[in-house]
């Protein structure tokens, strides 16, 4: 019997496999390369790690990919004299759609399945087929979700341009949107930093690569007679976090797919080559590409560095993107006529109010400060905590704490926080804070601002940072247990191997670090180390650092020790401590262990006994 | 029996079809002719199921041809512009028809090979506008349709070629009582082949008859005398004493009104598909009127 097509035509199918092959060939090349990159690993865990990330990587070539192939199936659409013909054959839209839907899977899968295959006998993975299956499901919902808002852009759009952009857009409107928050609406609201995470969900290929601990590599780490790493053997595969994001967007894919089905029974063909399908899109559509005309032109304006010219670029931008949208929709340029001027007038007008809101703030937002009776706790921070860079984060559970940073948070609303005038450029002259407050009823709230050292408020932090605990990240106390996971060392003066250890007294070292901090020298900010109070004088030099010192630690053992808040991926984790020139115990051990530079040890003013610059104040 | 009931269909503002009415009854070779614009094209993508109405009903044999493939799998098409897979070959675009429809005719479709002598292997789209017109007409043949529908179908071809395909029509007609329905702006070829036409004009139908009946019930009066009362004249236009009117009516009806005045001279001649379509398109405002036979 042949093939009464009401749901899927293997001719049709076929037809599409052949019609498109060199589109799935170049999908496969891509593939082979990260094949090949895993293969380049000499260890099994670090080409089963390889093959892991590529999960995460490919992604981005699923976001282009899924697109392509959508274009290439239904593409007819775009094109009235395709469009006609194969719309006379006997296939329901159903048919086409069902069939071209399965092409399109099978452009994926396909060439998916052939280089695991490929790569399991290759790769000589321990966890092989636990690998091959994982692989397949992670490039398997990407693609679906990827493939089913490609699908459902070609159904609303008539041409090309309009599904490319559409798509575009659907794929970054989440960290578009975070881009506009951050770039225009957060510089009005003094303290608030919008988290991009909010954001990233909502534009997968961006969270997708952020999902680190999609797989965990179980594996036990083999060791040689002195305790030194050697290699890890692999176990096996477990699925870490990051399934569950995966599944929603690939469900989203599933409905975007049966969205576009149910668009596709009503499209109009004759809309072959408009902008959009459907008629009531165009307005969404102008706004939308308003905003991103308006947005991008904004974004230009980085090059120029000055908030004149990209809120003119901004405008510039909107227009452009305003009126050259109505072009394409309208399929002309006499477009300037009363109506459109009255349409972008609305948009700007709305664009307006919300940035009048903004400044306002009715709610109170930028003058918000929890009650010291509400807070269980707070973390302060600067911005390069996170990286184990620069001051540690310090959590304050203490009323007396607690009372301090309180003091610090209302002078940065205040102003108190700034200097009257301006000494030093920007980059030198603030401390980064970030507030992070863990309320009594389980909500957090976060601020950020710029803090003034010389300052009060500066004053009160630099107390704070410069604690051993903030300077290294774990408390003086355990530095005995601390000093035997360190597993290299580097400082500039030191031309050893950073690994090899021996004669070097570590624990003497973080027991200097911690006398300095002691002694209130060891704030990692340059910019509490400065001749407060005076202007630089021409060619003196801003940085008090004199030297770097970067331990790097066991990181399993520090994730442990650290109860998992080692802040680093990876087998070693690093601490980067700068040197002040005021730190003379840490600068003595140096010494003693012959690792200052002869520059270092000229910038010295005098021999090691005491700090060799009067360190100025300029308070209130 | 093609139907379209009460059809309108609208582009934007633009009122493509306005509420169309036509009957193509089965196994005739039906001509649809109109100026650019009057909608033949879109009554023909209703009538092979790729738009749909805005209102009305398009039927073939009772059933709704829209997304109905057990409709559609008997309807062959050959629109104005051909399409192929880019790369195809003849012989490629022939297993996608087969598996496209159910009655698909391998025997005939190598047979056709003597006919229309087209390579096998060269892509279809290395072929002259011709030849990718006969490979639309080889495989359109092939898929056995009961209905046949050509949107200037031999616009392209030359001579022989358009005399061997409509030879070809003729004898699917003959032999497998095809209904054929062509809309073509050559209406000198298609008065060799139609036995019924339609003539359409923005939106609308103006007339729809057998091809005999048009003939027979508008004819144009050469006449020297004075001109009866009652006769419903399309056109007259004047060369000396020589009056030539279109009138509507047939040939005994006027020849008789007329000889009833004794005019000095006067003969009654049948007219041509063409003129027909002319006058009766000058009597809706077409801008013909001053044409000149």
């Amino acid at each position: 019997m042949k093939s009464r097509t009401s749901s899927f035509n293997l001719t049709v199918f076929k037809k599409d496999l052949t019609r498109f092959a060199p589109a799935w060939a170049a999908y496969l090349i891509v593939l082979l390369l990260f094949l090949m990159g895993a293969m380049s690993e000499s260890q099994a865990y670090y080409r089963l790690n390889s093959m892991k990330d590529a999960i995460v990587i490919v992604s981005w070539a699923n976001l282009i990919y899924a697109a392509v192939v959508a274009q290439l199936l239904f593409g007819d659409l775009y094109n009235s004299r395709l469009c006609n013909a194969l719309h006379a054959m006997p296939i329901t839209r159903e048919g086409w759609f069902v069939t071209h839907v399965a092409s399109g899977l099978a452009f994926s899968f396909l060439p998916n399945l052939f280089v695991v295959l490929l790569g399991l006998p290759l790769l000589q993975l321990e966890a092989g087929w636990s690998a091959v299956l994982w692989w397949l499901l992670g490039a398997g919902l990407q693609y679906l979700f990827f493939f089913g808002a490609a699908v459902l852009c070609v159904m609303l759009t008539g041409n090309r341009l309009g599904q490319i952009g559409l798509y575009i857009i659907l794929n970054f409107a989440g960290l578009g949107a975070w881009w506009l928050m951050s770039d225009i609406y957060q510089p009005l609201l003094h303290g608030i930093q919008i988290n991009g995470e909010y954001f990233y969900p909502f534009s997968p290929v961006a969270e997708i690569t952020q999902l680190s601990d999609l797989l965990i590599i179980d594996s036990t780490r083999i060791e040689d007679e002195f305790g030194n790493f050697m290699y890890y053997e692999v176990h096996g595969l477990t699925p870490g976090t990051g399934w569950g994001y995966l599944a929603i967007i690939a469900l989203v894919g599933i409905a975007a797919l049966i969205g576009a089905l149910v668009l596709y029974r009503r499209r109009k063909l004759e809309c072959a080559g408009d902008l959009v399908a459907f008629k009531c899109m165009e307005p969404v559509v102008l706004v939308l590409v308003t905003v991103f005309g308006g947005g991008f032109f904004h974004l230009l304006g980085e090059m120029f560095g000055n908030l004149y010219m990209k809120n003119i670029l901004l405008a510039a931008g909107a227009l452009i993107g305003y009126f050259g949208c109505r072009m394409l929709l309208k399929r002309t340029t006499r477009v300037f006529q009363k109506k459109a001027f009255l349409g972008i007038a609305g948009i700007v007008g709305v664009f307006l109010l919300t940035v009048g809101l903004t400044l306002l703030d009715p709610l109170g937002i930028t003058t918000y400060m929890p009650e010291a009776s509400e807070i269980e706790s707070v973390t302060f921070s600067d911005s390069y905590s996170l990286h184990r860079h620069g001051n540690q984060p310090f959590t304050a559970t203490d009323p007396a704490d607690i009372e301090a940073i309180l003091s610090v948070h209302a002078d940065c609303i205040d102003g108190d926080a700034k200097a009257s005038e301006q000494l030093y450029p920007d980059a030198y002259s603030y401390v980064s804070l970030r507030l992070e407050y863990k309320l009594k009823n389980g909500k957090t709230v976060n601020r950020f601002y710029d803090v003034y050292p010389p300052s009060e408020a500066g004053q009160i932090l630099k107390g704070y940072y410069t604690r051993f605990e903030c300077v290294m990240g774990f408390p003086e106390e355990r530095i005995p247990e601390m000093a035997g996971y360190i597993r290299s060392f580097y400082t500039d003066g030191r031309e050893e191997d950073a690994y090899n250890l021996e004669n070097l007294d570590l624990e003497g070292l973080l027991r200097a670090v911690a006398a300095d901090c002691a002694a209130g020298n060891m704030a990692q900010f340059s910019g509490f180390h400065y001749p407060n109070g005076r202007t630089i004088e021409e060619g003196e030099v801003l940085d008090n650092t004199l030297a770097w010192i970067e331990l790097g630690w066991d990181h399993e053992k520090m994730e442990t020790a650290l109860q998992g808040n080692s802040g680093a991926h990876g087998i070693i984790s690093y601490t980067n401590v700068r040197v002040y020139r005021s730190c003379e115990n840490t600068l003595k051990w140096l010494e003693d262990n012959n690792l200052l530079t002869e520059d270092m040890q000229k910038e010295m003013a005098i021999k090691f006994g005491g700090p060799t610059v009067v360190f100025e104040t300029n308070i209130g | 029996m093609l139907q379209v009931k009460n059809v309108t269909k609208c582009f934007g503002d633009f009122k493509a079809l306005d509420n169309l009415t036509m009957t193509v009854p089965r196994g005739t070779v039906y001509g649809l002719v109109g100026p650019n614009g009057a909608g033949k094209s879109t009554a023909i993508r209703l009538l092979t199921g790729v738009y749909t109405p805005d209102r009305g009903e398009i039927t073939m044999d009772g059933q709704p041809i829209y997304e109905n493939t057990a409709v559609k799998e008997r309807i062959g098409y050959i629109p104005d512009e051909i399409f192929y897979f880019p790369s195809a070959t003849l012989e490629d675009m022939r297993k996608y028809y087969r598996g496209l429809y159910p009655k698909f005719d391998d025997a005939l479709f190598e047979r056709l090979y003597e006919i229309f002598d087209l390579p096998k292997k060269t892509p279809l789209r290395r072929f002259s506008k011709g030849m990718q017109k006969q490979a639309a007409f080889h495989l359109a043949i092939c898929c056995r349709p009961e209905v046949l529908i050509l949107d200037e179908p031999v616009d392209g071809l030359d001579p022989v070629m358009r005399r061997q395909v409509w030879s070809l029509i003729l004898s699917d007609v003959a032999e497998h009582g095809t209904t054929v329905l062509i809309s073509s702006h050559n209406l000198r070829e298609l008065e060799d082949i139609c036995d019924h036409v339609g003539i359409m004009d923005h939106g609308r139908m103006l007339l729809e008859k057998s091809l005999a009946d048009m003939q027979g019930s508008t004819v144009k009066l050469q006449l020297v005398g004075a001109l009866p009362e009652g006769l419903d004249v399309l056109h007259e236009s004047k060369s000396g004493r020589l009056a030539t009117y279109i009138i509507r009516g047939g040939a005994a009806e006027v020849s008789e009104a007329v000889a009833a005045g004794n005019p000095a001279y006067f003969d009654v001649l049948p007219l041509s598909l063409e003129e027909i379509f002319i006058y009766e398109l000058g009597g809706v405002n077409y801008e013909v009127k001053n044409i000149i036979l």
